[in-house]
């Protein structure tokens, strides 16, 4: 398996959000990838994922792993954005000094207590609700316990045998590059908890650092039944959560900045059996093509031992994904389950939501990828189109504003994902920074559509129109740029131009007849650009034709 | 006056819990394969601590990260297992139909508005952590990486 | 699941048939007493805090009831401060001028919080609790942090890790615990009243072993915020006080829902002062059909006599005031106390779990982390609450669980339910505060369940959540002038209106009895 595209525009300026994604029209094929933190590792990444494919697959491998099933589940951590953390008032901001957002609650000092923040339920809801899950009318908070030091009370508030929300289903559309294809994977839980703080382990490795600013911060765990086989399935899985937070406006979704965490849990079987493997879990993946990567090797690594008669090395163990060296390498053996004691919190009330309550919300919800997706789908957009534009929901939202205008379905993602979609990514600004609005853009379509400007002049005045506003209407006049469509105005210009081009006349009419284009060019120019194409060749091909 | 304390706890009671079955307590402080051979009579009940493990100390202390002297450990053991025997006492009711209560009744939604609040005392947290340096909390090398 | 607790107002006449006129004389309430002398000019601030401190002062080497207090010339000067503002016609708080003690497990910035352990010795917390706040803010003077059972695990204050508090009325007996210390200064008269905390029991026994007022009001009723955990389902802030209405006056002003405790209720509280009227103006039969519930399993073997005997003198004296007394039968009483045990171990394995000497504490070196750990809380903690984590850690195991901390969930369910269908039939319910007077010191020591039997009379009243009013009732022998035996009244949850007004009333017609410790008999007078 190659790489994994995916296509989407950049949602946010690459200033504060460090991971962007990109989508470039060549050649009819759009793609996209995911950066680091600079894009200038993009093309030594590049350069890496191409080369690590190529080296651990060939022809027979590919075979065996056909006699096997890869059965794959995963946990993603979603870190919320609320202003406040989950039982304190503290804000929270990623990248704030260290220690600087912290109170008694979230340091665990002697007499805190937590407070729930009301948010919190509500981004659970929304989820829980979006991943078509069942709601639990009363759930409750629980101590989950072990000791670190990034865990002040030496417990974590989570929820354990009663989650908000539970059995649910993401519905997923795989890259058309991968073959496409729709995919239904469950959802086993949604629960609400706390995250712990940042443990810096120091290079000299004496001591460690600790920072609380993160301590506290609401996030939601998300339990995927284990339904996904490759690893392309698991990587669209955690780019359609991706996807579907952003939508919801719970959580900005950021793998790099660690608002979306995905562990991966993987065991293999041979194809046919009943029972499953011993599982793996895989930590420390940091985008989604990682997380593809890193089930692809993981999956190679447990065939290999099994056609080896080697699988009782598989273990139950936590693996770490190397970046580096793109493999997975053994973190710790679990010894046996770790027993977190857990009991009901008692310093926090049950968690009661009422039919109303869930109705508010669930009636709040904006549309979703899915919906959308098929919506789109049903307006003859082809797939590739669809992918992109339901990537972003603010890019939806463009659209369906655009079209809602009245524009045309097809011109309007074509100016979207083309034009726009590279300004975006030059400026690095997101499609709620340009000046551009949908309602121009709408008119700027009907404008070309009707003739009264040309393609090209459309192109130029978008520039204009995103960069620093303004209408259609008013550019087209300021700037003079209604197309001429008067056959008789263009005659005159190529009467012009033909007398003032007598001697790549008369060689046109020797048989340069390549020279159409010069004369083109030069009609155009002296027309300020505004001449028809279609009619300025017609007449001009007329007129170089004419003997006299 | 200690003797007639423990009384308390030695007395036979009847219990009458949602159902009518009647029990009596056995002593707290004898653990006999008598008692074991009652509890196992009693096939019916939901629950009996004698699949349990008794408390060892010196597995408790890791998990609870605490260092225990050998004295300590000596010293402890009689007086833990004394103790979660006598918790055994609620092997003997049935309890079946019961809800497990968390705590009192609490009234109302506690809860509180996503509304940033800036702690006024920062300095006085910061004076009471033991290593501070750089910003940061310092902790000794951790030997299992989570 | 569980039906929200029933008032039973309309089950009892109108408590305004107990007065003949509208009284004039001032009700027996050495707060109120203390307002009015000092808007009187009769006192200052200054004068009245001298005699405190005086006192106190006196007192303390014999009783070690503070673990600490600032410097005279710090307290006096708060007087002062309050001498200036009457001087300026300033309005005053209810607590103005009252020389307050604050049990050493509720968080103070101005004065170390150490929860009676050496780990948190000098620990000064950023923030004060709630209840402080509230203190502070109504006028009150905090003389100091008193002693206690480290971390509120006891129930004779020996097990503080730094002294032993003595109990005013024999200083070779324990004052209870764990809040020992604040009842003993409040029985010594070095404050006016005191703040403790009770979880099982931790103010009403030491109430009784030192014969003063002690209030557990109901969980949820006074914010735990700044507390100190130890079992957080049943910890509350309870008060002490020399008369009922002092101890009243004192809980009014600290109850009330707070934002920062989740757990804490949202009803109003009614101010009780009103309801302190004096004795002159009661009718003669002032509690005229209310139906008081003699807890039988409470009298019976295992309780001392003398406790038993002043128990039943007391529910006389409440049949004399018109009391329908009838016996009403808790069959799951005895299965609360370890019901309670295992949730507390259980809750406070997890509670304090969090010193581990990263964020507060003695700094200690240690090369790994596990090590500092281990060592941090070794060194810190004391033996019972070592062996309490320990169980609780074994409680709350894998495996464990189901048939440990679940049954006594369940336990509690049921001890809930049997006080529900009791107080429904009775207005409130009677039993000793505790089997026996206040033990010798050393006496307790190396038996823990010898020690947990004493809190039976006390812990299911933790576990139904329920407010109770311990008041001194009666004499065992023992000391110079015998022991202080007291009496425990039970109300319906959120009802502390009603237990306050009857036992004003018990207090104030209960004659024959001087509750004043010889130690400052002299002083004091009765």
């Amino acid at each position: 398996m190659a790489l994994t595209f995916f296509r989407g525009v950049q949602t946010r300026p690459l200033l504060s959000y460090p991971s962007i994604y990109f989508a470039l029209r060549k050649h009819n094929v759009s793609y996209c990838n995911m950066q680091n933190t600079q894009l200038e590792t993009t093309e030594r990444q590049e350069g890496q994922l191409k080369g690590s494919t190529r080296e651990i697959h060939s022809k027979p491998h590919d075979k065996l792993l056909k006699d096997f099933e890869a059965v794959i589940g995963i946990e993603t951590h979603v870190q919320l954005s609320t202003q406040t953390k989950a039982f304190c008032s503290c804000p929270y901001n990623y990248g704030a000094a260290p220690n600087t957002s912290i109170c008694p609650v979230c340091m665990g000092l002697p007499g805190a207590l937590p407070v729930l923040n009301s948010k919190v339920i509500e981004a659970a809801v929304k989820v829980g609700l979006a991943l078509n899950c069942s709601l639990s009318l009363d759930s409750k908070f629980d101590r989950k316990q072990y000791f670190y030091p990034d865990l002040p009370k030496g417990y974590q508030i989570s929820q354990f045998d009663v989650p908000i929300a539970s059995s649910g289903s993401l519905d997923v559309d795989l890259p058309v590059e991968y073959g496409g294809g729709h995919r239904r994977f469950g959802i086993t839980r949604v629960h609400m908890e706390e995250d712990a703080g940042k443990l810096l382990h120091t290079g000299s490795g004496n001591y460690s650092q600790v920072d609380l600013n993160r301590a506290g911060v609401p996030l939601l765990e998300i339990v995927s039944e284990p339904d996904m086989r490759t690893g392309i399935e698991a990587a669209e899985y955690a780019a359609e959560i991706q996807r579907l937070v952003r939508y919801l406006d719970v959580s900005n979704g950021n793998m790099q900045e660690g608002s979306l965490r995905c562990d991966v849990n993987i065991s293999v079987r041979p194809t046919g059996q009943q029972e499953f493997g011993t599982k793996v879990e895989i930590k420390n993946l940091n985008s989604f093509s990682s997380v593809s990567r890193a089930i692809d090797y993981e999956i190679s690594r447990q065939v290999d031992l099994h056609t080896q008669g080697l699988a009782d090395q598989i273990v139950q163990e936590t693996r770490l994904w190397e970046e580096g060296s793109q493999k997975t390498i053994t973190m710790r053996k679990k010894e046996g389950l770790a027993d977190y004691r857990y009991f009901p919190e008692p310093d926090l009330p049950g968690v009661t939501l009422s039919e109303e309550y869930i109705n508010s919300i669930g009636s709040s919800l904006p549309e979703l990828p899915e919906t959308k997706r098929r919506r789109y789908e049903n307006m003859g957009l082809s797939m590739q189109d669809v992918l992109f534009l339901a990537n972003d929901i603010t890019v939806a939202k463009f659209f369906d504003a655009t079209i809602a205008g009245g524009a045309d379905v097809k011109l309007a993602a074509n100016w979207i994902m083309g034009d726009i979609a590279a300004y975006m990514k030059n400026a690095k600004v997101s499609i709620s920074d340009i000046k551009l609005s949908s309602e121009e853009l709408c008119e700027l379509i009907a404008s070309i559509k009707g003739g009264t400007i040309s393609g090209k002049m459309g192109k130029e005045i978008l520039f204009e129109l995103m960069a620093k506003g303004g209408t259609v209407k008013g550019l087209i006049k300021d700037k003079d740029l209604v197309q001429i469509v008067d056959p008789v105005e263009i005659e005159k210009i190529v009467d012009k131009v033909l007398a003032d081009n007598p001697k790549q006349l008369e060689q046109y009419r020797g048989g340069k007849t390549k020279l159409q284009g010069f004369f083109a060019g030069q009609v155009m120019k002296e027309s300020k650009g505004k001449a028809n194409p279609k009619l300025l060749n017609q007449i001009l091909l007329q007129k170089l034709n004419a003997t006299s | 006056m200690a003797n007639r304390a423990l009384n308390l706890l030695r007395a036979s009671t009847t219990v009458v819990p949602i159902t009518t079955r009647r029990s009596s307590f056995l002593s707290p402080n004898i653990w006999s394969p008598r008692t074991v051979e009652v509890k196992q009579r009693r096939s019916k009940r939901s629950y009996s601590t004698s699949s349990l493990e008794p408390p060892d100390v010196s597995r408790l202390a890791e998990t609870a990260r605490i260092s225990l002297s050998p004295e300590e450990v000596e010293e402890f053991g009689p007086k833990i297992r004394q103790v979660i025997d006598w918790f055994g006492k609620l092997q003997d009711v049935d309890l079946q139909s019961v809800e497990p209560a968390i705590r009192a009744d609490t009234e109302g939604d506690n809860i509180r508005d996503d509304i940033p609040e800036t702690f006024p005392n920062r300095e006085a947290i910061i004076a009471t952590i033991p290593n501070f340096e750089d910003s940061y909390i310092k902790v000794p090398k951790v030997l299992n990486k989570e | 699941m569980l039906s929200s607790p029933r008032l039973l107002r309309h089950h009892l006449p109108p408590l305004q048939c107990c007065f003949t006129t509208a009284p004039t004389q001032p009700p027996s309430s050495q707060i109120l007493t203390i307002k009015k002398a000092l808007l009187s000019g009769e006192t200052t601030s200054v004068d009245l805090t001298s005699a405190f401190l005086r006192r106190l002062r006196r007192t303390e080497p014999h009783l070690k009831s503070f673990l600490y207090t600032p410097s005279d010339q710090t307290i006096l000067q708060q007087a002062q401060e309050l001498d200036n503002r009457i001087q300026n016609n300033e309005p005053l708080g209810p607590l103005a001028g009252v020389v307050v003690a604050v049990k050493d497990n509720i968080c103070t910035c101005d004065m170390p919080s150490t929860a009676g352990s050496r780990l948190l010795e000098n620990y000064r917390p950023p923030f004060d609790a709630t209840a402080v706040r509230k203190l502070k803010e109504k006028g009150a003077i905090i003389v100091g942090k008193t002693n206690m059972d480290e971390f509120g695990m006891g129930s004779t204050t020996e097990g503080s890790a730094f002294q032993v508090t003595a109990n005013p009325w024999d200083l070779s007996r324990v004052p209870g615990g764990s809040s020992g210390g604040s009842a003993a200064a409040v029985s010594a008269r070095q404050c006016v009243v005191s703040l403790g905390s009770d979880t099982g029991g931790s103010v009403r026994q030491p109430a009784s072993f030192c014969g003063v007022v002690g209030l557990k009001p109901t969980y949820g009723r006074v914010s735990r915020y700044g507390l100190v955990a130890y079992a957080s389902s049943l910890d509350v802030i309870g008060c002490f006080g020399s008369s009922v209405a002092d101890t009243g006056i004192l809980f009014h002003a600290i109850s009330g829902h707070d934002k920062f405790d989740a757990t804490s209720s949202k009803r109003d509280v009614p101010d009780p002062t009103s309801q302190f009227i004096a004795n002159d103006y009661l009718v003669s039969k002032p509690l005229k059909g209310l139906r008081v519930g003699v807890i039988r399993e409470t009298l019976q073997d295992g309780v001392d006599p003398a406790v038993v005997s002043s128990v039943n003198s007391a529910t006389s004296h409440l049949e004399d005031l018109g009391c329908v007394i009838s016996e009403v039968s808790l069959p799951s009483f005895a299965l609360g106390l370890p019901a309670y045990y295992i949730l507390a171990s259980s809750e406070s394995s997890s509670n304090l779990s969090r010193y581990d000497g990263v964020r507060y504490g003695k700094q200690l070196f240690a090369d790994e982390l596990n090590s500092l750990y281990r060592n941090f809380r070794a060194n810190g903690f004391g033996s019972e609450v070592k062996r309490r984590i320990l169980m609780g850690t074994y409680a709350l195991s894998a495996g464990y669980y189901d048939a440990y901390y679940k049954r006594a969930q369940q336990v509690r369910t049921i001890v809930q339910k049997s006080f529900r269908d009791a107080l429904d039939r009775n207005d409130i319910l009677i039993s000793p505060a505790a089997p026996s007077v206040a033990y010798e010191i050393g006496e307790k020591k190396d038996d823990p369940l010898a020690m947990y039997a004493g809190d039976i009379m006390t812990v299911n009243v933790n576990l139904a959540g329920l407010p109770a009013l311990v008041l001194p009732c009666g004499f065992a022998n023992g000391g110079s002038s015998g022991l202080p035996v007291g009496c425990q009244m039970i109300g319906g949850a959120f009802d502390e209106e009603k237990l306050l007004k009857i036992g004003h009333i018990f207090e104030q017609t209960l004659e024959g009895y001087n509750f004043v410790p010889p130690l400052v008999a002299d002083e004091v007078g009765c």
